[in-house]
């Protein structure tokens, strides 16, 4: 191991083009870099559930910028908590953070390029200045990067279904990711607050939710919330009968508000956020999806959503959206339609890739009224065939996310069960053949 | 309890959770709901028998609601009132924001209005208001407007009682205290109404009901007896029936045994009246319960145990003389008429030598023949709109013995310490010469793909959170 960590930091040294790690970093250097603009730019890189490859993935990135022109700080440790704010008391022009996911096939990267020049009308400091642009790029992972993840693995195991935690409230809404700090956590909507959990379900922080309002409420409590590109690892939520969404901040396992948008954040995974709006006065949202927020967007038709699922690490399918007559259409990264769309899928369901393959699967409860329901797992290729199924669990899965929870490298799927006898028990769906959040 | 009335309770508390185990709730369609007759009385504070009092729930809204253990919660008020003055007054402040129907906000002046129009002589639910100072004028028809009704704002008004109450906020709760704009044509509740017809009466789903818009966007309601009911939800034309027997291929749904049946005799009997009422009494009432094709369970006072627990004694109706021999029975027209018990007193009142002849009036005459005295012996069916033991032994005293009496009678258990209302139960039965025989629910059917249908406190469907499967929503 210690062999082949010391050849590839001499690869990503001297020979770029030798292994996964370099190219990657070349070419997301080439996406982010304009040779013809030198600035100075502060890197922040993280790699949740594979942290072995962070180091020389932040080498690589820095000698590929500093080949085109760029002057290279590196944020550490405590910087990485709030990196636009170290970044900003660094005095550098831009922040390019950057989020690293290795698969047994493919090493993906997402970017952002921050712009943290002060700006004389938004000084203050967790105001974000306009003009941040998304860059990524994935190449497929050699032996090397795979070494070097540690947790990547060629084979996931076998498929189960685990008790993760029990909360009072009820959960209509779940994200999961890794938050400002790198950490991965899972977020929590309920009617009163938004609540942070650590990645075993622990609460950790928790936001209740400005005061309603006036006027008619929302028959059907609904809510969405997404963890991402919000200004990195940032939470964006919105709930139903309230105007748009916001993002907080987590840095530091505190959620604290940064702004209110004119939009709510379904989802957020690899290709990047996904956002929509609430039907007026319904707990269901408008068929309207768009990368970024869009204040004058419209929906495309009168059909009505549940929410939308973003895979972590997208591969064709990078976004999939429930119609409220529980049939799951399948997206690419540019939103594009892929065939067939796919019925009888209940409101817990989410994108993952589950088994490392690089493409992920959609993971769906039941669309069937009960006391108990089921999780399938269904391939996202055309014929959508199921790969699992779970034992029935008490109560009703009305909501799910995906992240690597367990930090085996491989996507993980947590899910709300609704209890019949009030409350909410979250489940975790992992190939981690512990079993277990480490 | 008895395992009936357990069992009743039970799936009351447990509609609304079983309602929303399983899946999201979905948007859109029309309910076809079918009742035990189409509905004709569309004013809350005239709605009384279970098809009238369905569309009432569907058109109009509440200033409070209550939950199956009591509790009240604020519905179209900002908050539970509190009470002040040693519960002599309440503060009653709307939410911000509500509509009627027709758009117009719905104001102070527009609750006190509809409380005095509760109150009025037209209304069959007075005895509801009768504790506001000024109502017993109102009622008369002396004054238009309740003394004790202040409006302080745009949103707030101030109600004064003419005794202290302080269980009045559930009498807000209660169904026929809905506030109405006008002559109850606009109303606030979770639909509103776009026409009638042969079909029956069809109502739209209101965008700014303050409870949220309703699943359905349309819903319409129908008379239907139980064999077109049963064809109509095995042939699709239909989604819900709400009668007293099930008349759908799946498990239905028990309301709360809320529809009381007592029989009363008539002083005019004279010194035959005591011993027709014992005659009456002595009927195995279990026995009669099992020909009423409702969920039903006898009673041994005159409200049922949820609401009234049983005492171990009481006063013995007087045994002594002779009952009439011949004695006419009058019950109200209509579908939900206590016919089947008529019948089955008939048979077993000839038994003793008493010849029954049953007489049916229309609704409205019954009600005032009933309360004028002008019977040998009556029927008289209540469907109770409130739990609050008060209440509701208010509410059987006005159907028996009129708007005062209900009145008197509210007053007088007002009065009582919770643990003396059974006594007074049996006092204000001995006086009304009544015999309370069973409480009766319905049965709620609906066919497959049907969800939430989920059931009010007071025994009515809330079919604001019904709403429908797609049939394509299955697993692949």
């Amino acid at each position: 191991m210690l062999l082949l960590l010391a050849a590839l930091l001499a690869a990503t040294a001297g020979e770029p083009e030798a292994g996964a790690l370099a190219r990657a970093a070349e070419d997301l250097a080439s996406r982010a870099a304009d040779p013809a603009d030198p600035v100075k730019l502060a890197l922040a890189v993280v790699a949740p559930g594979t942290d072995g490859v962070r180091e020389p993935l932040e080498t690589a990135l820095a000698g590929a910028l500093a080949r085109r022109g760029q002057s290279v700080v590196l944020l550490r440790g405590p910087q990485l908590g709030d990196p636009e704010g170290a970044a900003r008391a660094l005095g550098v022009d831009l922040l390019l953070r950057v989020r690293a996911s290795l698969t047994a096939s493919t090493l993906a990267l997402a970017g952002e390029v921050v712009p943290t020049r002060p700006n004389f009308f938004l000084q203050r400091g967790p105001i974000r200045a306009a003009g941040s642009r998304l860059v990524t790029c994935s190449v497929p992972a050699d032996d090397a990067a795979r070494a070097l993840g540690g947790g990547a693995r060629a084979g996931a195991g076998a498929l189960a279904l685990v008790p993760l935690a029990d909360l009072a409230e009820r959960v209509l809404a779940l994200a999961a990711g890794p938050t400002e700090g790198g950490a991965v956590r899972i977020v929590a909507v309920t009617p009163a607050a938004v609540t942070l959990l650590d990645a075993r379900g622990a609460l950790l922080a928790s936001y209740p939710l400005p005061p309603a309002p006036p006027g008619p409420r929302v028959r059907d409590a609904a809510a969405v919330a997404a963890i991402g590109d919000f200004g990195g690892g940032r939470v964006g939520y919105a709930v139903a009968g309230r105007p748009g969404g916001e993002i907080l901040s987590a840095a530091g396992d505190r959620l604290e508000e940064v702004a209110s948008i004119a939009a709510a954040p379904l989802a957020c995974g690899g290709a990047g956020p996904l956002f929509g709006a609430f039907a007026p006065g319904r707990g269901v949202l408008a068929d309207l999806l768009t990368p970024f927020v869009d204040p004058g967007a419209r929906p495309a038709s009168t059909r009505e959503l549940f929410g939308a699922a973003a895979a972590p690490r997208p591969g064709r399918a990078a976004y999939a959206v429930l119609g409220s007559d529980f049939t799951v259409r399948l997206l690419g990264p540019t939103l594009d339609r892929l065939a067939p769309d796919v019925p009888g899928v209940g409101a817990g369901f989410a994108l993952a890739d589950l088994d490392g393959d690089g493409e992920p699967e959609l993971v769906a409860s039941s669309a069937l009224p009960g006391r108990t329901d089921r999780v399938r797992v269904l391939g996202t290729g055309p014929q959508a065939a199921t790969v699992y199924e779970s034992a029935p669990v008490d109560g009703a899965l009305l909501a799910a996310a995906a992240g690597d929870l367990t930090g085996d490298g491989l996507d993980d799927v947590v899910l709300a069960a609704l209890l019949p006898a009030g409350g909410t028990r979250l489940w975790l769906l992992t190939a981690d053949p512990r079993g277990v959040v480490r | 309890m008895s395992a009936r009335l357990a069992a009743a309770a039970l799936l009351v508390l447990l509609g609304p959770v079983a309602a929303a185990a399983g899946v999201r709730p979905r948007y859109g369609g029309e309910l076809r709901v079918l009742l035990p007759a189409a509905p004709s009385e569309l004013d809350p504070a005239r709605a009384t028998t279970p098809a009238d009092r369905a569309a009432v729930r569907a058109l109009h809204a509440t200033l409070l609601d209550v939950d199956d253990a009591g509790a009240l919660h604020p519905a179209l008020l900002e908050a539970v009132p509190e009470p002040e003055e040693g519960a002599r007054a309440f503060r009653l402040r709307l939410a911000p924001g509500l509509r009627f129907h027709d758009g117009q906000p719905i104001a102070a002046a527009d609750v006190a209005a509809s409380l005095a129009r509760l109150a009025g002589p037209d209304s069959a639910h007075a005895w509801l208001a009768a504790p506001i100072d000024g109502a017993a004028a109102v009622r008369a028809g002396r004054a238009r407007q309740l003394g004790g009704v202040q409006v302080l704002s745009d949103r707030e008004l101030r109600v004064v009682l003419a005794h202290p109450f302080p269980a009045f906020p559930q009498a807000l709760a209660a169904l026929p205290s809905a506030v109405v704009r006008g002559s109850a044509a606009s109303g606030a509740g979770a639909f509103r109404r776009v026409g009638a017809s042969a079909a029956g009466l069809r109502l739209a789903a209101f965008e700014a009901f303050h409870g949220g818009r309703p699943f359905a966007d349309l819903l319409l309601l129908a008379g239907a007896d139980a064999r077109s009911a049963a064809r109509a939800l095995q042939g699709g034309a239909a989604e819900v029936a709400l009668r007293p027997e099930a008349v759908g291929a799946r498990p239905a749904i028990e309301t709360a045994p809320l529809g009381i049946v007592v029989a009363v005799v008539s002083r005019r009997l004279g010194a035959a009246a005591e011993p027709t009422r014992a005659a009456l009494a002595a009927l195995d009432r279990a026995e009669l319960t099992r020909f009423i094709r409702a969920p039903a369970t006898p009673l041994g006072a005159l409200l049922p145990p949820p609401l009234l627990p049983r005492v171990g004694s009481r006063p013995a109706a007087r045994s002594s003389g002779t009952p009439a021999a011949r004695l006419r029975l009058l019950l109200p027209d209509g579908p939900d008429a206590p016919r089947a018990a008529a019948e089955r007193i008939q048979v077993k009142l000839y038994d003793g030598g008493v010849h029954v002849v049953l007489e049916s009036a229309p609704r409205a005459a019954f009600a005032a023949r009933v309360a004028a005295g002008d019977f040998d012996a009556a029927l008289v069916p209540v469907w109770l709109v409130s739990r609050a033991p008060a209440l509701a032994l208010a509410q059987v005293a006005a159907a028996v013995g009129g708007p005062e009496r209900g009145a008197r009678a509210l007053e007088q258990a007002v009065a009582s310490e919770p643990q003396a209302l059974p006594a007074f139960a049996a006092a204000l039965e001995a006086e009304l010469l009544a015999v309370p025989l069973y409480a009766a629910g319905l049965r709620v059917s609906s066919r497959d793909g049907v969800q939430g249908v989920s059931l009010r406190a007071d025994g009515t469907v809330d079919l604001g959170d019904a709403w429908l499967l797609p049939a394509q929503g299955r697993s692949p």
